[in-house]
């Protein structure tokens, strides 16, 4: 509390500035100062008892446009002991999927008076907890930026989000999201399982060469045990199957094909050069399904209610595309989404399957600049909206080029770890860089790919995310907020 | 099983894909360009990914300056770090 009335002061804020809110017991971190509890402030500043307030969070608030009504910045913790240096908590840009699953913002937030009103007022804001307030706060704001500054310093050593089950369902029923609200305590963070209202067409594109592959000791063809375990595990089958074959496609191969899928089942040849692009293209203008999932053919579902949990995110006009977390055949996660660092970079790629990531990363739904086109989930609308993948990348990267021109037009790409595939990709494979995609790709997106909206550019880019940083000695798993 | 579609019909819907992916990476391209002037830069440069501009570290120059550093006693060496890291 002295601290925290010291940094005040420090800032040339009196006590008429401030407020101190008693939530819990007054020994207990549930204590909040609001400062500016004065009717006339522009600003409020949350900031939880203990934490010193940095000038920053002042000055960016000072500073900041007139449509924007809520900002917050990154925590840092200090350690009294010399040898150890300070860790940080980085947080990315706003992610309302993210903020439903926990507090990723944490205690600090500036926030403009009227917003504070129209949220229900200083006095319920400050009794509510953290995630609860964020929350009411958020949906009610017209823009919300993340300042890559450290907003506050605090005391506490524990940067894990909190999360509040009851906060979340509240919130769902004021902005009209029909879900269910499942709550993890030991992670902690909330599950939001959306209700599916109805059970639209999903075309499963697959191009294929017909190759087979050793999967648990058997040799298969793999694009047949796509499907096959598409059919016999997904819950979700109102399917129809859009085989993109190679030429070289085995004629048993196609065979196969054809008794499973019966008249869900189109094969469709492509006998033009290779361009991952071009023939998911063709198989989604073959395809007359609603919904669209891309799948590649050495893929296999795990979760039997995934297609549901990502087609339940359409529900919401705002969202373009779902992606699920895919995993090697051992388990180790494959891809749990992109990140730019500018290279993109699968995230947690080769980490053991329970992996939480950086303050619970892995298991939460969020908001990702990209997903990996091996599978993913949009619908027809969005698709041909933006012109389907971009044939200017036959090999890599039509997915982060098709994933930023939906969120150009407007729509959210969703990550998901409750929906889950797996991804026999070789484990050692490296994608080739051909310099001339690399040009492109940069040509449309080099602002984005240099400082992606969902990492914080405070953190070391160009080197693997989970080696030491040398600045600091602390590893991205524990910055990344 | 079913039948494809009518090339014909395919190979338009592909051109009319085409034409709608070239506007948006028009677009792309000139949304990157204006925030490339905004951050101050007048010339917008082709695109790489392979250099490392923050890797100023191993730079030849501040090899003997990291020589010194490393060699200095552990509590100052700490406290530096920990000064450079704010």
């Amino acid at each position: 509390m002295v601290a925290t009335a010291n940094s005040l002061r420090g800032l040339g804020f009196g006590k008429r500035h401030w407020h101190l809110a008693l939530n819990g017991s007054p020994s207990s971190f549930g204590r909040r100062i609001v400062l500016g509890d004065d009717p006339a402030a522009e600003w409020v500043v949350f900031v939880a008892a203990g934490d010193r307030i940095t000038r920053d969070a002042l000055h960016f608030a000072a500073e900041a446009a007139p449509d924007v009504d809520v900002l917050y910045g990154d925590t840092r913790h200090d350690v009294k002991r010399d040898d150890r240096l300070p860790s940080y908590q980085r947080r990315p840009s706003f992610s309302p999927e993210r903020l439903r699953s926990h507090n990723y913002i944490g205690e600090t937030l500036v926030v403009r008076r009227q917003l504070v009103n129209e949220a229900g007022g200083l006095a319920a804001l400050t009794a509510t907890d953290a995630h609860d307030r964020n929350l009411r706060l958020c949906e009610s704001a017209k823009r919300i930026e993340r300042i890559a500054e450290v907003f506050n310093v605090t005391p506490s050593a524990n940067f894990l989000p909190a999360a509040n089950p009851e906060a979340v369902t509240q919130h769902l029923s004021r902005v009209g999201i029909a879900a269910d609200v499942e709550f993890d305590p030991q992670t902690p963070c909330v599950r939001v399982r959306r209700r599916l209202s109805r059970q639209p067409l999903v075309s499963v594109i697959i191009p294929t060469r017909g190759s087979s592959a050793e999967l648990r000791g058997q040799t298969v063809p793999l694009v047949v045990n796509t499907v096959q375990t598409l059919l016999e595990k997904s819950t979700y089958q109102n399917l129809e199957f859009i085989v993109v074959a190679d030429t070289p496609t085995p004629p048993e191969v196609r065979a196969e094909l054809a008794r499973l899928g019966g008249d869900r089942m189109m094969i469709v040849d492509y006998d033009q050069a290779f361009n991952f692009a071009v023939k998911n293209n063709i198989g989604v203008a073959h395809s007359s399904g609603e919904f669209v999932l891309l799948l590649n053919d050495d893929t296999e579902i795990i979760s039997p209610d995934a297609l549901e949990t990502m087609l339940a995110f359409f529900a919401d006009p705002t969202v373009g595309i779902v992606g699920p977390i895919l995993h090697f055949e051992d388990g180790t996660i494959q891809s749990a989404g992109h990140i730019f660092s500018p290279d993109p970079t699968d995230m947690y790629r080769l980490q053991p399957a329970d992996t939480r990531g950086a303050h619970n990363y892995v298991r939460v739904q969020r908001e990702a600049s990209s997903v990996i086109a091996a599978c993913l989930l949009t619908s027809r609308k969005v698709f041909e909206e933006v012109g389907g993948l971009s044939t200017q990348f036959p090999g890599n990267w039509n997915d982060i080029d098709f994933a930023l021109k939906v969120q150009q037009a407007g729509y959210r790409v969703i990550f998901t770890p409750h929906a889950k595939f797996f991804h026999f990709e070789s484990k050692t494979r490296v994608a080739l860089r051909i310099e001339a995609e690399v040009a492109k790709l940069g040509h449309r997106w080099g602002d984005i790919l240099d400082d992606d909206p969902y990492f914080n550019p405070r953190l070391q880019r160009y080197i693997n995310l989970w080696r030491s940083d040398f600045h600091t000695d602390r590893s991205y798993e524990e910055a990344m907020g | 099983m079913k039948q494809p579609r009518d090339a014909a019909e395919v190979a338009a819907l592909l051109e009319h894909w085409s034409l709608v992916d070239d506007e948006a990476g028009r677009r792309a391209a000139a949304r990157r360009a204006a925030a490339v002037s905004a951050g101050g830069s007048g010339l917008v440069r082709d695109y790489e990914f392979h250099k490392k501009p923050n890797d100023w570290i191993h730079l030849d120059w501040l090899r003997p300056i990291r020589f010194v550093y490393r060699n200095l006693p552990f509590g100052l060496r700490m406290a530096l770090k920990k000064r450079l890291a704010r």
